[in-house]
């Protein structure tokens, strides 16, 4: 074999180990009721949107992450195909889908791209099996002003659920007040008013299955968070009541290198009337360690190698070139493992490595180990970097972005600051101590996030006192 | 930002010769690159960016790179005098070049040059290589355009004549796997290795000590070949004719030295295999800040751009690489950042190598022995991280600083990485029973 044999050779190795050999048993046992912790599949299917968000990467790297040469949603769908093919073929299994992008953007593709789903849900031929299957898929609900794709949105998830297949769809709304600033939408003529957002709100009183939001808490909005999550509070009672409200909203940071200090301020300003707000509906208990709206957990939560994201538990394939990528965010040339190849009949019949080593590394990285996190005094109760971000600052994915680190200390020390002024801090730390006695990794990680919440309250206490 | 004290300058755009390793570019660009390079030498702009990039207070040594450097000295000993170095470089101890002696002009301008710097007031001590690859059947078949009998006899003139000189003499020997193939497959060729190494050492007093290229694109096939030719070596106890022999006992030495702070995370910097990015870097034709000479030229012109063997079907260009150069202040503080955590992460880079390394080896493309063995892993992982490890060439051929094609690791973990630790134990034994 050569050296590019070879290359090959290891990397389909390394698929095997790590994907297939799983979802292989995942295929054959999926009826069984053993519980795995299996890796799912992305599709990558494009990166045009009708949206410019300000934070996105696809809006800002959009030709380096997902070149317009190879964004053609008919042969991305063409491509769809032939994965679902393949993977039927081999009868690989995957814990679930994602389907991410850019935006199919006209309803043929999106039926086009569910027909092609169903039809292998059909095939692997779910009803009959014990466990139900996911399909993620953030929504764009732009796209629900035209009533066409209202109904096909409704429709298509009933027609899943009839083979107990879950399509979740994730909400893309940062909220009325957020969203001008960060979500502008390339059609000038759009406009963010109550008549929308009651559109979102009739779609998910009418849906199935009951759609989240995940809204982008972001530099270029923090200023209007406090408005923001008063709005969302009262949006989302009045859509599913004063106690379902709170399972639904998933808020996450964005981790890009441009925070600056008086957005950490506004961030400070932001959690400190959050909090006022969960000292109001009697929900800290369930932020901190119900996973509630996302934002407050990672002081409890576990994340084992420090990447806060799916990214190791996800095989990503841009399907307008079929290419695997270690993520949708490190897309860029030098980091494309590998390209499916297809004969004349679509039919894919091999791996074609090209640059598989992020892919591997970032498999088998552990964060924690990386500068300057290793030295750093919250890396435990961190949310931990983007490798994506990492590298558009920095040029090297496992070089975190500065101000993404301020960002994530300025958070925790708010976090930490208002269970200190709500007197929630002392049962806080009860709890942790009992959760560290656990015999296994989570009591021995759960050891480590004490000392640094407690060396944090410390500091605050001390700087207190100096005031 | 960190002190940086020997700085490597894209000297020379241009070389006379042809070596099928090189990493070096041959395109017509090279020669035009070269005419605006010879004028910046001249006006000095090109020290104006030296100073520009760097603090001129810190830089105590200063290398020539290329193409081949010295055919640039006579422009450089047209500016050079006592003003000039209070100028541009007042620290300045060491001048470092590498030639490859391979005709007049050449050895004039080393004349030259060192004539020039020896009637400074300040005394400065230049340090240069030759590169011999070894006898004619591999150095005039990899260094096309030289004859290695000239070349010799080029290097020892000099040599001679500047003896008395604070001037110091290496050789450097690059070999490729067809070399290596070569010798192991004719007992001839092997014997005339050993004749050339006696003749090196009569002729320069220095001994042949080939080094395999980086980062090469080394199969397991290349790696069974090098481990009987590292085995042959060892066998006639000229230990030093393999080159892991060497970065085995310097692995080791280094571990041992720091044995009180081995669990130390940042220990990268003692472990490293050069000191760019760390102590060093270098400084490419239009001023920019590279990790070090081995990627001069990705920031040159469009013809420049497409690199490395593996990628030219791809055509990727040095637009990806971007961030990997630094011209404004902005990005010299985002580099050094950069290069900080790369030069301090020993944890990151071995554990990935390692995970690396597991995989080879469940692939078969290790010998059996670091699937069996965690310890041969481990220094498997060390050597290939550590002593073989070339960042640069990381960048290059994996798209990231921190990991390895696994080339070195084929070629090391094929069978010569275990000739060479048995050969080290019976050593080892054998001076204890002297003892």
């Amino acid at each position: 074999m050569n050296f590019k044999e070879e290359e090959n050779s290891w990397y389909s190795k390394f698929l095997e180990i790590y994907y297939f050999k799983e979802w292989r048993e995942n295929f054959l046992q999926y009826n069984l009721d053993k519980e795995y912790h299996l890796s799912g599949l992305e599709f990558n299917i494009r990166g045009y949107c009708n949206l410019s968000c300000k934070y996105c990467y696809m809006n800002n790297f959009r030709e380096d992450l997902y070149p317009s040469k190879i964004d053609n949603i008919e042969d991305s769908l063409s491509n769809v195909e032939s994965i679902l093919n393949w993977l039927l073929e081999n009868q690989y299994l995957p814990d679930h889908f994602e389907i991410f992008g850019g935006e199919a953007i006209s309803l043929d593709n999106y039926k086009k791209l569910f027909d092609l789903l169903l039809n292998f849900i059909k095939q692997i031929g779910f009803p009959n099996r014990k466990k139900n299957f996911n399909i993620s898929f953030p929504l764009n609900v732009i796209f629900l002003k035209d009533k066409e794709y209202f109904d096909y949105f409704i429709f298509i998830q009933k027609e899943f659920l009839k083979y107990n297949v879950i399509i979740h769809f994730s909400i893309s709304l940062d909220g009325k007040f957020a969203d001008p600033l960060s979500r502008p939408a390339k059609d000038k003529n759009f406009k963010y008013d109550d008549e929308f957002y009651a559109i979102i709100a009739d779609f998910c009183n009418q849906v199935p299955v009951k759609p989240g939001f995940h809204p982008m808490v972001a530099a270029e909005n923090i200023a209007v968070w406090k408005e923001n999550i008063d709005w969302y509070f009262e949006y989302l009672k009045n859509l599913y009541g004063e106690k379902d409200f709170k399972d639904s909203l998933y808020l996450l940071e964005v981790r890009n290198d441009n925070w600056t200090p008086q957005n950490l301020k506004d961030l400070d300003s932001f959690i400190d009337h959050f909090f006022e707000k969960l000292i109001q509906e009697n929900l800290v208990n369930d932020v901190l360690f119900n996973l509630t709206f996302n934002f407050f957990s990672q002081l409890a939560s576990y994340v084992s190698r420090g990447y806060g994201c799916s990214i190791q538990q996800t095989l990503s394939i841009r399907t307008g070139d079929m290419a695997i990528i270690p993520c949708h965010r490190l897309a860029y040339p030098q980091f494309v493992a590998a390209n499916f190849v297809k004969d004349e009949n679509n039919k894919i019949i091999a791996i074609k490595t090209k640059m598989p080593y992020l892919h591997f590394a970032i498999n088998n990285d552990n964060t924690k180990n990386h500068l300057p996190c290793i030295n750093c005094e919250i890396v435990n109760i961190c949310n931990g970097p983007c490798g994506g971000s990492n590298f558009e600052t920095t040029g090297d994915p496992f070089s975190v972005s500065p101000s993404v680190c301020r960002m994530e200390k300025a958070k925790v020390k708010s976090i930490i600051k208002n269970l200190i002024k709500y007197n929630f801090y002392d049962m806080f730390i009860d709890k942790m101590q009992e959760y560290s006695l656990s015999n296994n990794d989570y009591g021995a990680f759960t050891k480590k996030k004490l000392i640094e919440i407690i060396n944090i309250k410390d500091e605050i206490v001390k700087e207190n006192n100096n005031e | 930002m960190k002190k940086i004290s020997a700085i490597s300058l894209n000297s020379s755009a241009t070389c006379n010769l042809q070596c099928e390793y090189c990493f070096v570019p041959h395109f017509k660009e090279t020669t035009k690159l070269n005419n605006q390079l010879r004028k910046d030498i001249l006006d000095k702009t090109i020290f104006d960016k030296i100073i520009n990039a760097l603090p001129k207070e810190e830089i105590t040594h200063l290398g020539f790179w290329g193409g081949e450097p010295t055919l640039n000295l006579d422009a450089f000993c047209q500016v050079i005098d006592d003003d000039f170095l209070n100028c541009y470089f007042p620290s300045l101890d060491t001048i470092f070049f590498s030639s490859n002696f391979s005709n007049d002009y050449i050895v004039k301008n080393i004349e030259l040059f060192i004539n020039k710097i020896s009637s400074l007031s300040k005394k400065i001590n230049i340090e240069i290589q030759a590169s011999i690859d070894g006898p004619a059947f591999i150095h005039n078949k990899n260094r096309k355009g030289s004859d290695v009998n000239q070349v010799i006899k080029n290097f020892s003139y000099i040599k001679n004549k500047y003896k008395n000189e604070n001037v110091n003499f290496i050789v450097k020997s690059t070999i490729d796997n067809e070399n290596i193939k070569l010798i192991n497959n004719n007992e001839e060729l092997f014997q005339s290795m050993l004749a050339f190494d006696n003749y090196l050492y009569t002729e320069t007093g220095i001994h042949y000590r080939p080094t395999i290229t980086i980062p090469g694109e080394h199969t397991k096939e290349d790696g069974i070949e090098y481990a009987k030719f590292t085995k042959k070596a060892l066998d006639i106890g000229r230990p030093y004719l393999t080159e892991l022999y060497s970065l085995v006992y310097s692995l080791f030495t280094r571990i041992t030295k720091s044995r009180h702070v081995i669990y130390h995370q940042t220990l990268m910097s003692s472990y490293a295999y050069c000191s760019a990015g760390n102590s060093s870097v270098g400084i490419d034709l239009d001023g920019t800040l590279n990790f070090c000479q081995g990627t001069f030229m990705l920031n040159g012109a469009e013809e420049l751009r497409i690199i490395n063997t593996q990628q030219k079907e791809d055509k990727i260009t040095q637009n990806i690489y971007k961030k990997s150069f630094a011209k404004t202040e902005e990005d010299k503080i985002r580099l050094f950042y950069v290069f900080n955590n790369l030069k301090s992460q020993l944890t990151t880079g071995k554990n990935l190598t390692k995970s690396f390394l597991k995989i080879l080896a469940i692939d078969n493309q290790l010998s059996p022995v670091y699937r069996q063995s965690e310890n041969m892993l481990d220094i498997l992982t060390a050597l290939v991280f550590a002593s073989k490890g070339c960042q640069s060439a990381n960048l290059l051929t994996t798209g990231s600083w921190y990991l390895t094609s696994g080339a070195s690791a084929k070629l090391f973990g094929n069978g010569a990485l275990e000739n060479v630790m048995s050969y080290m134990i019976k050593e080892e034994k054998r001076n204890k029973n002297e003892f």
